[in-house]
């Protein structure tokens, strides 16, 4: 949410571009500068050996293995310490989850490493794996004891591989880039021989400065790098958040990708520049000589400012990467497959299970900044009702707050929110508010006190009060590392502190990279410091930066819980680290009303979705700048596929409600809504699928099938929703024929009952329909639908269910809980499996989702319909006269031709509830 | 059929008895239609059994089986489909079907939730007898702002007579100065060529500034005003005979130009030269320069005696300038010290009679005109006075063309839509939260100091909304803009004033001449809800669009998909657009016209 003030900071810039000159390249930061001179020493000298394991070091007990990394050419420097913990995958139990722990001994200051339970769960909360050790000849072996998932540790040079599924995936330092740099005095001696990139580049150790702003580095250089070759893999993944390709060395960038959370004013796409986040975690594809696939991935969650290179050079039949980060320690997990599927589930082992979001969340949402006032918003709500256009949550950006304090409301224009919050009542939707980090620098404002006085805002180097600009003039930075800072902050949002409070008010957090108008890069400074555990100030915020965001999220999360434990809480997120997932939705940030920021929103979204973040999406229609009618359209047509689909707006624009662009889009928005909120059943299903067994909800168009290398080649412009539904965005002005690949199998078009399927394994050219975008659905798949039209998803609540089953034989799933508490943790949840062999559809439980637990769920234990209304068979060689339940009761059965000559028979009432097993049987 | 709205009234509720279940949701005109053994879609559809209809399940495309149900909501054929609330106690309205047994009460009788016992009471009566109340109270405002626009039509009425006769005459007059201008064109041609014939005769050129139509001083002088760098360009009067001169390292253009005899130059400067004007025989005038310079003494030309040299010195801005006559007398050198130094004569037979400058505070001098100075042939003199008496005819038609077109304009405005509004003009002013508002139809609109916009004309898209435009500049870039709605009432009062995107506002006004007695009528009559849409587009062969009207005392409708279509005794009003209308009790209003 990039607001007017920076507008005029920057405004000699070009109009419509990043001003890229106020962000950091590589080798502007001196860490990158000396990286790039090891890596050309290490290049140039096939001999050079830095570091070496020392095999009499070896040490194990249980799941784990300690190692000492010698440096071969300084004996007077403490060796590193390495330790292997070996997990199993909560989902299944199997092998292949490997944690590769590097720090050093006896520091001179201690190394930041994250909380244990925060990013990563606590080891004792994982599945240990026990692991066997053999001493080879220069190497030795450590394997698991619960399968074929192994690492091979190379003696000297030090070297990593990693082994699983029969085949070395990943190696680790195999081409030496390992550069720990130790702690150290200034002024301390130089080493003897080779020992990190300080001794190549001494320049710039204890201070350096960027942009005018002089950052004092008291402790000196403290950078850690290595690499990591993906063998036999050139299609590798991740790394959200980057505005670019999906294919991460398909994109051939100059520079390595950056992270370090940013508010970047009006983003470049296509450029490896940090953005909001980070999620330091890479899926490679493997790919054998015979084309069967393997996936794994690599995991290394380290807060602090990163660059990570990816080169998939042509030709090349693996992928290499150096990862190289600011500070802190080396913690990193290797995950093995077979699918990517396995992958996400390791990583979600790791760093836990993503949170069920209450079912509103879902729908609509519907922002701007600023709705005016209470008057206006409720105005807002009733033209939806007007216009019968449905719609879950209304936001209210910062000018909703008296002077951007957030906590507040605005004196006179929300003098009564308690009538806006009560119109959203009455047609049962929701309100969200935006709570910032910074807190205006006020003594009439007592969340600003009470943080000051509990010592709780982030310091200066010099342990002084951190003040910095944004938007209400000079702000304090609550300290959100510190975990008693976060206690505090969760005090905020109780019912008797927040005025006007509901428990279902929702919050967003915006602007918590932190963004800082006038610090360095637009964030604070990174001497700052943190207090993150019990001990006094001794965080430097380079050593956190990427986690204020989450720590901030986090904070809100648990504010909403602290308020009402059994309400779902919902937070939406600008900036966010590996595991935010966890805490709620994410977007893309301030984007803008141009094709191009429609185009890059599905790699962004389906990068994050395969970095566990599935509750995202992209400002529709782009926040900054009016958006033309043809691309305001098209925009919602894709929204409408995205997790989290908000409409929103920069307070410079016109206004864009879907009503104010002329009837005829005003009617498209309409059914295309309508269609989002018809397939809510799904979308559930796909989310609980997702929060409770780490089931990606957007996923690329090879995911299902990895062993189809022409998917890969359209993985910018379609994606998958779950696994059955084909979603090709329409990314140009007139487009009006459109190429759509159909991965192998057969595919119905979404749209039309009538139409006959297309084949699959090709492309097929198709005319682009002005009122929506190109979906198909795969044969053999079965959503669950609610064909009601209504206000609001909970207005839906009562309506029963319509079953579509595509094709002759068919599979599928139904989630249902009460939408809005954690019932379902203590079995308040009907998740069914469906399935249809030609004659017969079968519901019965299925198996249950991972984290829901022992506990099986129970129809009629929450207030939802399970009554099915109908069932629709697409695609049936021929039309059944009727249908029965297992004999006994018959139904009505009415038949309509398709195109290529196959039936679509409706079952009217077949009388049948969710949650109970039962059999269909159509006659023929 | 033609007439269903009337059959509606012929057959009241309790004659034809229907089951309730089968006729819920459904308008009493069209519930026959729910009362055969079989039900079809649409005429010549597959007949479906009774038992289809209301049971919860959509079977038709345009879900016109489920009146009482949402089960049809959604399906985008059945859009034009509501469910029909009775409110037996009060007025009966449609909602959407999408409202049905969500939940959520949208019949004040509650009969939308007939699925949900319990869930609504009937508010029908309570909420009518506070509409009332509150419709009574403005009925009484409205009638004393109809009598308010009454009077003032009247008045502009016999305003419009008057002015109607005046443009009659002078009409008249217009067509005795065309006669005389055409006349003394003739003359002006046949002197014009008499002179050519001569000039041919004596083998010499036409003398150029006798064949070109004059220019109006005035004007040109207006023009010169406009652009530094374009009045240098091609394009420019006389441009096509412009030369470029130096005169040590200052370049001007000379161009010819028409006679004009120079009687004084009056000069204000200072260190600079900020003003010279040229003041001619006939009275007019020719001013270049800008600046605050000091008045000096005039330099006049005696009876005779022409202007043949211009001396001074200028660099960006002209210091200095001095007049030297065909007698040889010299003006002062007005002006200061500074500039290179510059020296023009006319050219061969000529003299000077303007100049030209850049824009600005003492701009330099680009240019001088020049005309032809020999002693006139007599032939050439009689050509000169055509030329003269067809310009005097033009500026009279001229003169005469602008009162008639005021007078058209006045006219237009009392007898036009708007008229009330010309004759009741007058600002409307508030205090809303921290502004002063004033807004002044025909005027400015502001808040505080702030200029929201100048009054732009009416909006084509919605009666009685006034448009202002050109605001003062936002600190983003954006020039504010406003648009006011004008509502009946007996004084101006600016009632509320909104900003639904940045710098761009809204306001409401009453002001009495938004008090159409039409609509008063028409509202007094009553009115009734329509049948669907469907039924409407088989009676009529026009495209109706979505509305829901609810019957009271004031026009009151939900706009749906776009546009209103109002009935009264079966005649359908013209199409309005559902615009942003004022708020009645959260519902828009929306107005109802018919053709006299």
């Amino acid at each position: 949410m990039w607001r007017a003030l920076i507008a005029i900071y920057i405004s000699t810039g070009s109009v419509d571009c990043v001003d890229r000159s106020k962000f950091r390249t590589f080798e502007q930061g001196s860490f990158g500068r000396r990286y790039r001179k090891y890596i050309n020493k290490v290049e140039g000298d096939a001999g050079l050996v830095v570091h070496k394991l020392d095999p009499s070091t070896i040490k194990s007990s249980g799941n784990k293995v300690q190692a000492s990394l010698l440096f071969a050419n300084d004996a007077s420097v403490k060796p590193l310490l390495l330790e292997l913990s070996f997990f199993l995958n909560d989902v299944d139990g199997s092998c292949g989850i490997v944690r590769a722990f590097v720090t050093e001994k006896d520091p001179l200051h201690p190394r930041f490493r994250l909380t244990p339970g925060d990013v990563v769960r606590k080891d004792e909360d994982l599945q240990p794996d026990q692991v066997a050790v053999t001493e080879g000849a220069g190497f030795t072996e450590i394997a698991s004891t619960r399968g074929a998932c192994k690492v091979k540790l190379q003696h000297s040079p030090f070297q990593l591989e990693f082994v699983a599924h029969g085949r070395v995936l990943q190696k680790l330092n195999s081409r030496r880039l390992l550069n720990f740099e130790r702690y150290r005095a200034k002024g301390a001696q130089a080493h003897a021989g080779l020992v990190d990139a300080t001794d190549l580049d001494p320049n710039n150790l204890f201070e350096e400065s960027f942009g005018g702003h002089t950052d004092s580095k008291p402790r000196g250089p403290a950078a850690v790098g290595v690499d990591v070759a993906f063998e036999d893999a050139v299609d590798v993944f991740g790394l959200a958040e980057h505005a670019v390709g999906l294919g991460l060395g398909e994109n051939r960038l100059p520079e390595p990708y950056r992270f370090f959370n940013l508010d970047v004013f009006e983003y470049a796409l296509d450029v490896p520049m940090a953005l909001y986040g980070a999620i330091p975690l890479v899926t490679a594809i493997h790919r054998e000589k015979s084309g069967e696939t393997v996936a794994s991935g690599f995991f290394f969650p380290n807060p602090s400012e990163g660059f990570v290179h990816v080169d998939a050079s042509k030709g090349s039949p693996q992928t290499e990467t150096w990862w190289l980060f600011e500070s802190g320690v080396m913690d990193m997990f290797f995950f093995a497959g077979p699918g990517p599927q396995e992958v996400l589930q390791r990583y979600h082992t790791v760093t836990g299970f993503p949170r069920m979001p209450p079912i509103s969340t879902l729908g609509k949402h519907q922002s701007r900044w600023n709705y005016v006032d209470v008057e206006d918003s409720i105005g807002v709500n009733r033209k939806f009702d007007q216009h019968d256009i449905p719609y879950d949550v209304l936001w209210l950006d910062i000018e909703h707050t008296d002077s951007k304090k957030y906590f507040t409301w605005h004196p006179s224009h929300f003098a009564q929110p308690d009538k806006l919050l009560a119109a959203l009542e009455a047609s049962k939707r929701k309100l969200v508010t935006i709570i910032d980090p910074h807190i205006k620098k006020d003594s009439g404002y007592d969340v600003y006190n009470k943080m000051k006085n509990h010592d709780f805002f982030t310091k200066t180097k010099d342990k002084q009060l951190y003040d910095g600009w944004c938007w209400p003039g000079t702000s304090s930075y609550p300290d959100f590392c510190n975990p008693e800072a976060r206690r505090l902050w969760t005090t905020f949002f109780k019912m008797d502190y927040y005025p006007h409070n509901r428990p279902d008010l929702y919050t967003w957090n915006d602007m918590n990279e932190p963004s800082v108008f006038n610090g360095p890069e637009v964030t604070m400074p990174r001497d700052n410091l943190h207090k993150c555990s019990e001990k006094d100030y001794e965080v430097e915020h380079r050593d956190v930066h990427n986690v204020y965001g989450f720590y901030h999220h986090m904070a809100t999360v648990e504010g909403q819980l602290v308020r009402a434990p059994n309400v779902r809480p919902f937070v939406l997120t600008r900036s966010f680290f590996a595991g935010s997932h966890k805490h709620g939705a994410i977007w893309t940030g301030d984007n803008m009303a141009k094709w191009e920021h429609l185009a890059i929103s599905v790699p962004m979204l389906v990068s994050l979705c395969l970095c566990g973040a599935s509750f995202v999406g992209a400002d529709v229609p782009g926040f900054f700048f009016d958006p033309e009618p043809e691309l305001f359209r098209r925009w919602h047509q894709l929204g409408i596929w995205y997790p989290f689909y908000r409409g929103h707006a920069h307070l410079e624009t016109k206004r864009r409600e879907p009503w104010m662009l002329g009837k005829e889009i005003t009617e498209n928005v309409r059914e295309q809504v309508t269609v989002r909120y018809q397939m809510l059943p799904t979308w559930y299903t796909l989310f609980a699928q997702w929060a409770l067994a780490g089931q990606p909800i957007l996923r690329p168009l090879w995911f299902q099938d990895a062993a189809d290398s022409e998917a890969f080649r359209h993985q910018n412009t379609h994606f998958l929703l779950g696994s059955d539904v084909l979603v090709r965005a329409i990314t140009k002005r007139g487009e009006d024929t459109l190429n759509v690949y159909l991965p192998s199998g057969s595919w119905f078009d979404f749209w039309s009952m009538e139409a006959a399927p297309l084949v699959g394994g090709k492309s097929h050219s198709v005319k682009a329909d002005p009122s929506h975008v190109p979906v198909y659905v795969r044969a053999g798949a079965i959503l669950p639908k609610k064909m009601r039209r209504r206000r609001s998803s909970l207005a839906m609540a009562s309506d029963p269910y319509t079953i579509v089953v595509y094709g002759e034989k068919a599979g599928g799933h139904v989630y249902m809980d009460d939408g809005q508490s954690h019932d379902f943790m203590r079995g308040h949840f009907v998740y069914d499996k469906l399935s249809f062999d030609g004659q017969e559809l079968v519901s019965e439980p299925a198996q249950t989702l991972h984290m829901a637990g022992a506990a099986k769920g129970a129809a009629g234990s929450f207030k939802q319909s399970t009554a099915v209304e109908r069932l629709v068979f697409v695609g049936l060689p021929s039309s059944p006269v009727s249908a029965d339940m297992e004999g006994k009761e018959t139904f009505q059965v009415t038949s309509t031709r398709m195109q290529n000559g196959a039936w679509v028979a409706t079952v009217k009432k077949p009388l049948c509830q969710l949650g109970t097993a039962w059999k269909l049987r159509l006659r023929f | 059929m033609r007439d269903w709205w009337r059959l509606a009234l012929l057959s009241p509720l309790g004659l034809l008895k229907p089951s309730e279940a089968l006729t819920r949701g459904v308008n009493p005109a069209e519930a026959p239609r729910y009362h055969g053994d079989t039900f079809a879609c649409a005429e010549g559809a597959t007949e479906l059994p009774a038992s289809s209809i209301n049971d919860d399940f959509c079977d038709c495309e345009d879900g016109s089986d489920e009146p009482g149900t949402a089960a049809c909501a959604g399906r985008p054929g059945a859009d034009e489909r509501w469910f029909y609330c009775p409110n037996s106690a009060g007025t009966p309205r449609y909602v959407y079907s999408s409202r049905v047994g969500d939940g959520i009460c949208d019949c004040c009788d509650g009969s939308d939730e007939w699925q949900l016992p319990g869930t609504c009471q009937d508010l029908c009566e309570e909420q009518g007898r506070a509409r009332k109340a509150r419709l009574e109270q403005r009925r009484a405002e409205m009638e004393r702002g109809i009598r308010k626009r009454q009077a003032a039509l009247a008045d502009a009425e016999a305003e419009v007579k008057e002015w109607t006769g005046k443009l009659a005459v002078l009409e008249a007059e217009e067509a005795e100065l065309l006669k005389s201008l055409q006349a003394r064109q003739e003359i002006r041609r046949q002197k014009r060529a008499a002179v050519v014939k001569e000039a041919e005769q004596a083998g010499r050129e036409v003398a150029p500034d006798l064949a070109p139509e004059s220019k109006k001083v005035s004007e040109y002088a207006k023009w010169m005003e406009k652009g530094d760098s374009a009045s240098e360009g091609p394009g420019r009067p006389g441009a096509s005979n412009s030369e470029q001169v130096c005169s040590d390292k200052v370049c001007i253009a000379r161009a010819a130009v028409a006679r004009r005899e120079l009687r004084q130059i009056k000069v204000k400067s200072g260190a600079l030269v900020d003003f010279v004007e040229f003041v001619y025989a006939s009275g007019e005038a020719s001013v270049v320069g800008e600046g605050k310079g000091e008045e000096q003494e005039p330099f006049d030309l005696e009876p005779g005696e022409v202007l043949v040299e211009i001396r001074g010195a200028q660099g960006g801005l002209l210091d200095r300038i001095q007049f030297v006559t065909s007698r040889g007398r010299e003006s002062k050198a007005y002006g200061g010290s500074g500039g290179d130094s510059f020296s023009f004569k006319a050219s061969d037979g000529k003299m000077i009679v303007g100049l030209r400058r850049a824009v600005g505070l003492a701009g330099r001098v680009t240019g001088m005109e020049e005309a032809l100075f020999r002693p006139l042939t007599p032939a050439e003199k009689e050509l000169e006075d055509a030329v003269g008496l067809v310009q005097e005819a033009e500026r009279g038609l001229s003169a005469k063309a602008a009162s008639m077109q005021e007078l058209q304009g006045k006219i237009e405005l009392a007898a036009g839509a708007h008229a009330a509004y010309q004759s009741l003009n007058e600002c409307g002013t508030a205090q809303l939260g921290q502004y002063n508002y004033k807004i002044c139809p025909f005027g400015e609109a502001t808040q505080g100091h702030v200029r929201l916009g100048r009054w732009k004309g009416w909006a084509s898209d919605a009666r009685h909304v006034g448009l202002f435009d050109n605001g003062e500049r936002c600190f983003s870039g954006i020039v504010r803009s406003l648009r006011v709605q004008f509502e009946c009432g007996e004084k101006h009062v600016v009632e509320t004033v909104r900003e639904p995107s940045q710098c761009v506002y809204e306001a409401t006004m009453t002001h009495p001449a938004a008090c159409d007695p039409r609509d008063f009528e028409e509202s007094d009559r009553g009115w009734t809800a329509p049948g669907s849409r469907k039924e409407n587009l088989q009676k009529e062969s026009r495209v109706l669009e979505g509305a829901v009207i609810e019957a009271d005392l004031t026009l009151k409708a939900q706009p749906l998909h776009g546009a209103v279509i109002c009935r009264l005794d079966g005649t359908p009003s013209q199409l309005l657009p559902a615009g942003p209308g004022r708020s009645v009790h959260g519902l828009p209003e929306i107005r109802c016209a018919w053709a006299a």
